[in-house]
């Protein structure tokens, strides 16, 4: 089952409605949230399992690339979806290789692999297997993993984060914002630099004030400035790439070169939902342009005048990154490319 | 059997294919070894095995990848544990893991052009040193995809093996340019990624690869750019050195020069490029995996 082996066979008529539901929820706003929309995401490809009409693991997995492959066309930019199916697509063949009473620590050859289990990589399977009852078992299991990575992520808030530190945030974050809740009687200073949405980082700064945490709300000008006063950055991200490297907010690469230069530790919070085994090079990623209003408002006089890019992301190489949080525990960047052979199989890393 | 046998059997199987590796070619030297010199215990196969080890490493080929290509199939083919009655059946077991573990290495240099097709761009500009077949056959397969790209290749002195290389890019219609060793940080500001392949990879993440690799890492470290190593997984050696003088002299030089005692003054054929270089982006393509260092 090489990934660019032909056309997979199209998917029944429901399913394809369903596929342009979820990308039109997430086109129009209606669903937001990366964590949202993995969990939405698992939830359309358990109904598409639910509803296959072969239960042999190849439709199953052929079913699951073909939604794939249509939501990874429609938003290419969502990488959290993609990963969602890599990993249902790992859970099935996990189960093909319990059936076939394969080791299911496979992922990939190692060189022992090579040479002791080669004859058996490939096994067929009796057809009339019903595989989707061990699935749903794995999806449900999956889900409980998403349902619990944020709280499984701020549990680790007290081990990072300590009495009177300066912390430094970018943006607005969600999970950062829990994070820094989470720190408890810790009670860390907070510097708020200003991402792009100026609106959101200022009600994020309201929010955690009103819990106790002391805010202060900065200009994104001010970084270079205050990093050598900063204890810590810790930032949330789009996106975590296979090299270690990081897709996060525009406007997050001159953070964390400020934070290198004054080796300021850090701290990317990037649940495993958000690994993505895609390398740094696959540049249509990086490139995407979000509306330029961000960067100067469409009410300006020069906005008539002058043509504005606004870069929706930045990437930033993983020599910036001192440790990632996953709901795991912590992992240092080099260690990345092993959490992606835990999470995936590499058959699956193009869909 | 013989030394020279040995050594016959060997430079038979570089000679005739033009395009196997070193290592693999050693490979199938002990296969051959098994297969021909009937032995009636472990013992004496074991030993045979490795005066065929010993003999190839007197080739005046480079010993780098024999070594750890014969490593590895001692350590898997005969090494692993066999409970079985007659020793025929061991043997047979033995040759038929050996066939496995050949044709895998076989497809590795097709896996790993594979793998590397999207860290080339459309349009880039590549830096490359002296010849390298696992980067010929990305960049091959990179030119089937359609891609366009600049290749430089250096010259790579004492051998010039960089002429080779320039000669069969161009021959698959890559735009191809020949450069001085020296050349190396005058090219490197125009060059977008620097593709090597290497002869073997040392325990810490370090590479041991033609002489000159060293100095242009450094240079497209101070440059920032990206080093991609493109390496087959049997190059991995168990060898831990701590600078270049630590490298076994073997690995360095052809036999030919050790056996004349000239390697004093003799410029090292290979030479270590050191870990510390370019960490970030220094990416193994493994034929199965893509590792971080």
């Amino acid at each position: 089952m090489s990934p660019l082996e032909g056309n997979l066979q199209d998917l029944d008529e429901k399913s394809i409605e369903n596929i342009v539901k979820f990308v039109s929820d997430i086109r129009t706003g209606k669903l937001q949230g990366s964590n949202k929309i993995a969990v939405a995401t698992v939830t359309l490809l358990e109904q598409i399992i639910t509803d296959a009409s072969n239960t042999s693991a190849l439709f199953l997995v052929n079913a699951v690339r073909a939604t794939g492959r249509r939501i990874t066309k429609a938003l290419p930019h969502e990488l959290i979806a993609a990963n969602m199916v890599r990993r249902v697509l790992r859970a099935i063949r996990d189960e093909q290789r319990a059936l076939a009473n394969q080791s299911s620590e496979y992922s990939g050859d190692s060189l022992q692999r090579l040479v002791l289990a080669a004859p058996s990589r490939r096994a067929t399977l009796p057809s009339h297997h019903d595989l989707r009852e061990p699935i749903r078992d794995h999806i449900a299991e999956l889900l409980g993993e998403l349902e619990a990575s944020t709280s499984a992520i701020c549990g680790q808030a007290k081990e990072h984060i300590h009495t009177d530190e300066l912390i430094l945030t970018y943006g607005s974050s969600n999970l950062v914002e829990k994070f820094l809740k989470a720190s408890g009687t810790n009670k860390p200073k907070l510097l708020l630099v200003e991402g792009p949405q100026h609106s959101e980082s200022a009600a994020m700064a309201t929010r955690l004030s009103s819990q106790g945490v002391s805010v202060t709300l900065v200009n994104g000008a001010a970084v270079g400035a205050l990093m050598p006063r900063v204890n810590k950055v810790v930032i949330g991200v789009r996106s975590t790439l296979a090299g270690g490297a990081v897709l996060g907010e525009a406007g997050l690469l001159a953070v964390t070169t400020a934070a290198r230069h004054y080796s300021v530790p850090v701290v990317v919070l990037s649940p495993l939902y958000k690994l993505s085994p895609l390398h740094s090079c696959d540049h249509t990623h990086f490139n995407a342009l979000a509306p330029p209003y961000t960067a100067m408002p469409y009410m300006s006089g020069e906005s008539a005048l002058t043509q504005v890019y606004a870069p929706m992301c930045d990437f930033v190489p993983p020599d910036h990154v001192t440790l990632f949080i996953t709901n795991l525990g912590g992992s240092s960047p080099s260690y990345i490319y092993r959490l992606l052979s835990e999470l995936y199989d590499p058959n699956d890393y193009q869909i | 059997m013989k030394k020279e046998e040995v050594q016959e059997i060997f430079l038979k199987i570089l000679r005739e294919e033009e395009d196997v590796s070193v290592g693999v070619a050693a490979i199938k030297t002990l296969l051959t070894v098994i297969e021909n010199y009937k032995v009636a215990t472990v013992r004496e196969l074991d030993l045979n095995l490795q005066l065929a080890v010993d003999a190839m490493r007197h080739c005046d080929q480079p010993v780098t990848a024999i070594s750890s290509g014969c490593e590895l199939f001692m350590r898997f083919i005969t090494f692993a544990k066999l409970d079985v009655k007659s020793f025929e059946e061991c043997e047979q077991i033995m040759l038929q893991r050996g066939r496995i573990f050949l044709d895998t290495l076989l497809e590795a240099r097709g896996k790993v052009a594979k793998q590397s097709l999207p860290f080339i761009s459309d349009g880039c500009k590549i830096l490359t040193h002296s010849r390298s077949r696992v980067v010929l056959a990305a960049m091959l397969e990179a030119v089937k995809a359609n891609k366009r790209f600049q290749v430089f290749v250096t010259y790579s002195s004492p051998d010039n093996s960089g002429k080779r290389m320039h000669k069969e890019l161009v021959a698959a219609g890559i735009e191809a340019t020949l450069i001085l060793d020296s050349a190396v940080g005058y090219i490197m500001e125009q060059v977008d990624i620097v593709m090597i392949g290497a002869e073997g990879i040392t325990e810490s993440g370090g590479i041991i690869n033609k002489i000159g690799t060293y100095c242009l890492a450094m240079s497209a470290s101070e440059l920032k750019r990206p080093v991609y190593v493109l390496t087959e997984s049997f190059k991995f050696s168990r060898i831990y050195p701590l600078n270049q003088q630590d490298i076994p002299i073997e690995f360095k030089y052809l036999s030919s020069v050790i056996a004349s005692g000239g390697f004093g003054e003799a410029t090292p054929f290979s030479g270590l490029y050191t870990p510390c270089i370019h960490y970030s982006t220094l990416y193994r393509f493994g034929h199965f995996d893509t590792f971080r260092r």
